[in-house]
């Protein structure tokens, strides 16, 4: 199987906190991954370094065998890779479906100041076309002409990943797309990502606390805590493997022998135990570097 | 001066004392700016309009009251300044805390317009030119004291520095030993802190907007004495000095921003010491000196937004609640579609009426007017396009506009081009301009823009437009900038009302142009990348390009517009119309009427050249009274108010960034929810 994306050595430094240690991680064509960890161990940037939004301190990024380590983020996207937001990123003031129609044409390229002038701008009966079939997909018909204020949480994010399709993606990078949903519209934001991989066929990698959505929706997953990757292999062995249920998970078991809800609890207890430890762990990992030099 | 000890070592010294006086003052509102900039988050470009109402105060207190030194110090320092702020604060900024900084930006702006043509009419003060603003010593501008033999300082001098080492001790000893001096550096360490943290934040920002004001006050009675007369443009040009020494710290550190100013006051004296005497034996130093040493703080300013990547994370570094964003300020119900087509409806008879009857039954006053007002319109929708299409304040257009001016000037008159042909390639040279300077800045957007195309309009005002081959140099102060106006196959543009026509037709098509640009792909990726710019570039969206693109556009109409500014008037007439501080008040009024669309920009233009005669000239309340009752004696009302006005209605920007035209057409039956999230839990 090609990899779509390869990342090698990802290091990341904010005034002194080292947010990513030494990432490496790969994904196939057409492969569901997640990536899991605790708050604050630096998924979001992750994200960030691998799209592009932040300069890496160091390490390469590949998309389908090509360097993009260079290159800003909106090349990246060019290049087949698209995303959504932890914290939601719409363009207010506008309508649902042009959100789509920009997206489109962005991916045409075929926009020209020129034609702007001459009122050729004007989205083509072929992109919309093509933005209602988007639409249909995930079931915003009715909101096309919404602007996008007017949408809850959940509308909002379908409208996130409904434009990053029509970029055509080879590899979608979702973070959190759970926030913020309950539990019925997370299900339904699940079914619809489903359904739509299947039919379009790109790779995802999933960031996501939801451990069922997680467990239900990936084959393969990562866990970073503190920056650094702990764990790596099939989903079902990594949320199972001891070192991450220390580290990470706590006391967490598999779904089925203990209650959902319980499970779940557990998890941001442990999260936020991990957080404020992290004060003296990264004290400890600064006062290492500066014995090494 | 004495040259006669001529060691370069004594001329170093002696220029730095000499450069030390303004320096301090440049210190003194720099750490004023620095200080609101961290305890509030505004960018206060009102900041020299404060020192200006000091000043102002002072003179009428000390010049036309008579009263003695203390008495007007006491009043215009010590009580108005810190007032000023303090209202300042709790009527407007205390409210638009979770505003966008860019928001507040616009905010300061309207106030840097209103505050000086408000204080002036509140006080009916008149800035008389021949009566030179007096120091608080006697004789302070005659009375020298001599140090080392190397420089005499001037008692004024001696009063800048002493007042100016009093101020930064005092400052020192809030911050170390009185407890709300304590938490206001802590505000300073941590800016958003402020605001997430209740009441104690609220008295922190108070005292630091009414510590900062002192701060504006002191500076602006210092340094009145070096100007001929007051006015308020020049308060506004030290602030851009001040910026600029603030901006040596990143606009976050007090010391760095104190020895930003002392230093841009010794860099520029040394420069002023040694440039001419190299300049006798090379005539191209000469050039240099004339052209460099005025434009040393725009420059540093400049280069500093473009050479320190880390300036615009300077203020959240090592702050870890910077990544939390104020909600987007959530926006008026949707313009009623009916509401909407019958005020386009009645927008087209007005405008068609009025068109015909000015050119039927105009005299040539009217006529005129009304052209100024069609050509500023054109001008006035390069704002729409780089500001309400593209949401970047751009403070430049005035500079945008002279080029093309400019260029019209030199091509028709020095070449003997076709007025019309120059009058296009100056929106190119504006275009060609406005790209370049977005180079450095491109990737920067926010406040960033604002100053450094305030920047760029200030280094324009004081190199560029003195140039012989840009504002005609030497020549055409002998010879003014005349620029003639040109046939038109079988119209002669000389005539007035040919002219206006010709003018209607320009403006019609360049708004045609701004419509279909932002329906198209361009519009469209301005509008993605004004809502979210990572978000535009999860899709491909190019920002710097875009905003390059912008920028040039926005020149090219400003150049266009200029360009014909010059051709309606016969004259270029910079100081009149193109200035950083008059392009202020275009801004303004766009953003106030209406940047997001067309119309906002014509009725802004109307009330730029129509608001003055008709409104506040009483013309209005002529024709309504129809001659039968003589005009009230209200009238004419001073012109002031229409800065006045206008400013404090660009205050509403950060409630309703679409104006208040756009704002007036929505309707309130679907009302903001201000502090709810763009998007909301609210279910539709
Ligand atoms: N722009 C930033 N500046 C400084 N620190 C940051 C920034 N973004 C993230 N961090 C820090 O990096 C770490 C990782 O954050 P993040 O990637 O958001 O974690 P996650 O998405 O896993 O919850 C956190 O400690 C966070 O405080
Ligand atoms: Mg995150």
């Amino acid at each position: 199987m090609k990899d779509v994306l390869r990342a090698a050595g990802i290091t990341k430094r904010f005034a002194g906190i080292l947010a990513l240690d030494d990432v490496s991680l790969r994904i196939g064509e057409g492969e569901r991954v997640g990536l899991i960890g605790p708050n604050g161990a630096g998924k979001t940037t992750l994200f960030n370094c691998l799209l592009g939004v932040l300069a890496a301190d160091g390490g390469t990024v590949e998309v389908a065998g090509r360097d993009v380590s260079r290159l800003r983020a909106h090349r990246r996207a060019r290049l087949g890779l698209g995303r959504t937001f932890q914290r939601i990123e719409l363009f207010p003031e506008t309508s649902v479906r042009d959100h789509l129609l920009i997206a489109e044409r962005v991916r045409r390229g075929t926009g020209r100041l020129w034609k702007d002038l001459l009122g050729l701008g004007r989205p083509t009966a072929e992109e919309t076309r093509r933005c209602d079939e988007v639409l249909e997909l995930l079931g915003l018909v009715e909101l096309a002409d919404a602007p996008v204020e007017r949408l809850s949480l959940g509308q909002g994010r379908l409208v996130e990943v409904g434009r990053a399709l029509m970029t055509r993606p080879a590899m979608l990078l979702l973070d959190e797309p759970s926030s913020g949903l309950d539990r019925a519209e997370t299900a339904a934001l699940a079914t619809t990502l489903r359904e739509v991989q299947r039919e379009q066929g790109f790779a995802i990698l999933l960031v996501e606390h939801d451990v069922e959505l997680v467990t239900g929706f990936t084959t393969r997953s990562y866990v970073l805590d503190f920056g650094r990757l702990i764990a790596e292999g099939p989903t079902g062995e990594v949320m199972a493997s001891d070192s991450v249920r220390a580290a990470y998970l706590g006391t967490y078991a598999p779904p089925g022998t203990t209650g959902r809800d319980g499970a779940q609890a557990e998890t941001v207890t442990a999260a936020t135990a991990s957080v404020a430890g992290r004060a003296a762990t990264t004290g400890t990992a600064t006062t290492t570097e500066e014995e090494t030099r | 001066m004495a040259t006669d000890s001529s060691s370069v070592g004594a001329d170093f010294l002696r220029a730095v004392l000499q450069g030390a006086p303004p320096g301090a003052v440049y210190a003194l509102v720099a750490l004023g700016f620095v200080l609101t900039y961290q305890t509030s988050g505004v960018f206060n470009l009102a900041f020299g309009a404060q020192a200006y109402v000091s000043a102002a105060m002072y003179f009428k207190a000390r010049l036309i009251w008579g009263w003695p030194t203390v008495w007007a110090v006491l009043l215009s320092v010590v009580v108005l300044a810190p007032l000023v702020g303090l209202a300042l604060e709790l009527l407007i900024f205390k409210h638009l805390r979770s505003a966008s900084a860019v928001s507040k930006l616009v905010v300061a702006i309207g106030l840097a317009v209103a505050l000086p043509n408000l204080f002036d009419i509140i006080t009916s003060f008149k800035p008389a030119s021949g009566v030179t603003p007096v120091g608080v010593v006697p004789g302070g501008a005659d009375v020298f004291y001599s140090v080392f033999g190397l420089y005499r300082f001037s008692r004024n001098e001696l009063v800048d520095m002493g007042v100016a080492l009093v101020a930064v001790i005092g400052l020192g000893a809030v911050f170390r030993f009185s407890p709300i001096g304590l938490r206001m550096r802590a505000v300073v360490e941590s800016a958003r802190m402020t605001e997430l943290n209740g009441i104690a934040a609220s008295r922190v920002a108070a005292f630091s907007w009414a510590l900062s004001s002192l701060f504006a006050g002191v500076a602006g009675v210092l340094i009145a004495p070096r100007f001929n007369t007051l006015g308020s443009s020049d308060f506004f040009s030290l602030m851009v000095v001040a910026i600029a020494a603030a901006a040596v710290g990143s606009l976050a550190s007090l010391p760095l921003a104190l020895a930003g100013g002392l230093g841009l006051g010794i860099v520029i004296a040394e420069l002023n010491t040694f440039l001419p005497r190299w300049g006798t034996d090379s005539a191209w130093v000469r050039t240099v000196q004339d052209n460099l040493t005025p434009s040393v703080p725009f420059l540093v300013l400049f280069a500093v937004l473009a050479l320190v990547p880390g300036i615009r994370r300077a203020q959240g570094a090592g702050d870890p609640l910077s990544g939390v964003e104020p909600p987007p300020t959530a926006r008026a119900g949707r313009p009623d579609p009916r509401r909407a087509m019958a005020m386009r409806l009645l927008g087209a008879a007005v405008v068609a009426g009025g068109g015909a009857v000015v050119l039927t039954r105009g005299d040539q006053l009217w006529v005129y007017q009304v052209t100024q007002a069609v050509v500023i319109a054109i001008i006035f929708l390069s704002v729409t396009v780089i500001t309400g299409t593209g949401g970047q304040i751009s403070l430049c257009q005035g500079a945008f506009a002279a080029i093309g001016a400019c260029t019209v000037y030199q091509l028709a008159v020095r070449y003997d081009m076709s007025v019309l042909v120059a009058m296009l390639l100056g929106g190119l040279v504006a275009a060609a301009v406005g790209a370049f300077l977005s180079l450095p800045v491109r990737r920067l957007g926010g406040i960033w823009t604002a100053i450094a195309t305030l920047a760029f309009a200030y280094f324009f005002d004081a190199v560029m437009i003195k140039l012989s081959w840009v504002g005609g140099g030497a020549a055409s102060l002998l010879r003014g900038t005349a620029v003639p106006r040109p046939r038109l196959g079988p119209w002669d543009l000389s005539h007035e009302n040919t002219f206006l026509v010709f003018a209607a037709v320009v403006l019609a098509v360049v708004a045609a142009a701004v419509v279909a640009l932002r329906s198209g792909t361009f519009g469209r990726s301005l509008i993605a990348l004004r809502g979210s710019e990572v978000g535009a570039q999860s899709i491909g969206i190019s920002a710097a390009r875009t905003r390059l693109t912008a920028f040039a556009v926005s020149a090219f109409i400003a150049g266009l517009g200029g360009g014909l500014l010059a051709i309606s008037q016969r004259d270029v007439n910079y100081g009149a119309n193109f200035t950083p501080f008059a392009a202020l008040f275009w801004t303004v009024l766009v953003v106030a009427l209406g940047s997001r669309s067309v119309p906002g920009a014509l009725i802004a233009a109307a009330a730029f050249a129509l608001f003055e005669p008709l409104v506040l000239g009483g013309a209005v309340v002529g024709w309504l009274t129809r001659e039968r009752h003589p005009l009230p004696s209200l009238f004419p009302i001073d012109g002031k108010w229409l800065f006045i006005l206008f400013g404090l209605a660009a205050i509403q920007f950060a409630r309703h960034p679409e104006g208040l035209v756009e704002y007036g057409l929505s309707g309130r039956s679907r009302p903001a929810r201000p502090g709810q999230p763009a998007i909301g839990g609210n279910r539709s």
